[in-house]
């Protein structure tokens, strides 16, 4: 699997997409909404395995899709983290 | 006997003051930041409340200087003094009313894209109490172009009050008002509660919050007019 993620906007390139990154704005997010340690890795992880099955057989998509992804399923595990990880950048 | 009028528009105007939202988004991101990048407890506290000192200096700072200028024309353009603020703020509410908030989902504010994803990203960088403390004042000098307006009107007051320990008062009274939804962010976060929570209840609130503040402003700016530039004939 090597899906190339588009940045929103189309400004920068594309890169590769990298598990790595999402599990770590998503363990972010549980971690914002005080989730423990564990229970935040846990939930990463699932929710990266399942944006990396999504991903398959595709080569292209937008950083956009990818986190609706992540969102809707996170929304299924811990919806106050899923609120922060998809307002994050609405805040301000 | 103390003429407790001007003591009520000064808190009225820290309360317009307090209204707005730039400090409380960027010390939300703050919060959200700490706690998500697992710093300690001490930690997060510690950048909290440089954050919200980085923010009183600022404002004190803001009133101080204000007050200085103020009195160095007061002889000159006495009307004029009254005049201006009491424009400003009915201007100044029409603008909140019309465009304070983004008109999409969140709270996202006037502030241009670029700026708040600037704002954002250092806010993630930030690691250290002098960077929370530059980040809380800096949140106070971006919000001036709005927060001129009650603070301009308090300045005033404040001066037309008779002696320095009624004035120091007015100064306490205004700073505590406007910087209050910022101390009731810092204890919140230290007593546990979620980030999501503070979040959801801007969100929920944001029209009111936006339509209190901008209506708000143009009855304070009615106020003055009438108060001080037509010397209270109505």
């Amino acid at each position: 699997m090597n899906s190339y993620v588009v940045k929103s906007g189309g400004l920068h390139e594309s890169e590769i997409f990298d598990p790595l990154k999402l599990h770590g704005s998503l363990m972010a997010a549980c971690l914002a909404v005080r989730s423990l340690e564990g229970e935040a890795h846990m939930t990463a992880q699932k929710i990266t395995e399942r944006v990396i099955d999504w991903l398959d057989n595709k080569t292209e998509v937008t950083t956009d899709d990818v986190r609706r992804i992540a969102a809707n399923s996170l929304q299924t595990y811990q919806p106050e983290a899923a609120y922060m990880y998809e307002t994050y950048k609405d805040i301000l | 006997m103390i003429n407790i009028s001007p003591i009520l528009v000064i808190a009225f105007a820290g309360l317009l003051h307090a209204s707005f939202q730039l400090g409380v988004a960027l010390l939300t991101l703050l919060s959200g930041h700490s706690l998500g990048s697992h710093r300690s407890y001490r930690k997060l506290m510690r950048l909290n409340f440089a954050y919200l000192f980085g923010a009183s200096v600022v404002t004190v700072l803001l009133f101080s200087g204000l007050a200085y200028f103020a009195l160095l024309g007061a002889s000159s353009f006495m009307e004029l003094q009254w005049l201006v603020p009491a424009l400003l703020n009915m201007v100044i509410g029409a603008s909140v009313i019309m465009f304070y908030y983004r008109r999409s989902k969140g709270t996202g504010l006037w502030i241009p894209h670029s700026m708040a994803e600037y704002l954002s990203k250092r806010t993630q960088k930030t690691d250290h109490v002098g960077e929370a403390f530059t980040l809380g004042a800096g949140s106070v000098l971006a919000e001036l172009p709005f927060l001129i307006g009650p603070l301009s009107v308090a300045v005033l007051y404040t001066l037309s009050i008779d002696g320095s320990d009624m004035q120091f008062i007015s100064v306490l009274i205004y700073c505590l008002i406007a910087l209050s939804p910022l101390l009731i962010i810092v204890s919140l976060v230290g007593s546990g509660k979620k980030i999501s929570k503070i979040q959801r209840w801007r969100e929920d609130n944001k029209l009111f919050l936006q339509y209190a503040a901008g209506s708000g402003l143009v009855i304070l700016g009615a106020f003055v007019f009438v108060d001080k530039f037509m010397g209270g004939n109505i």
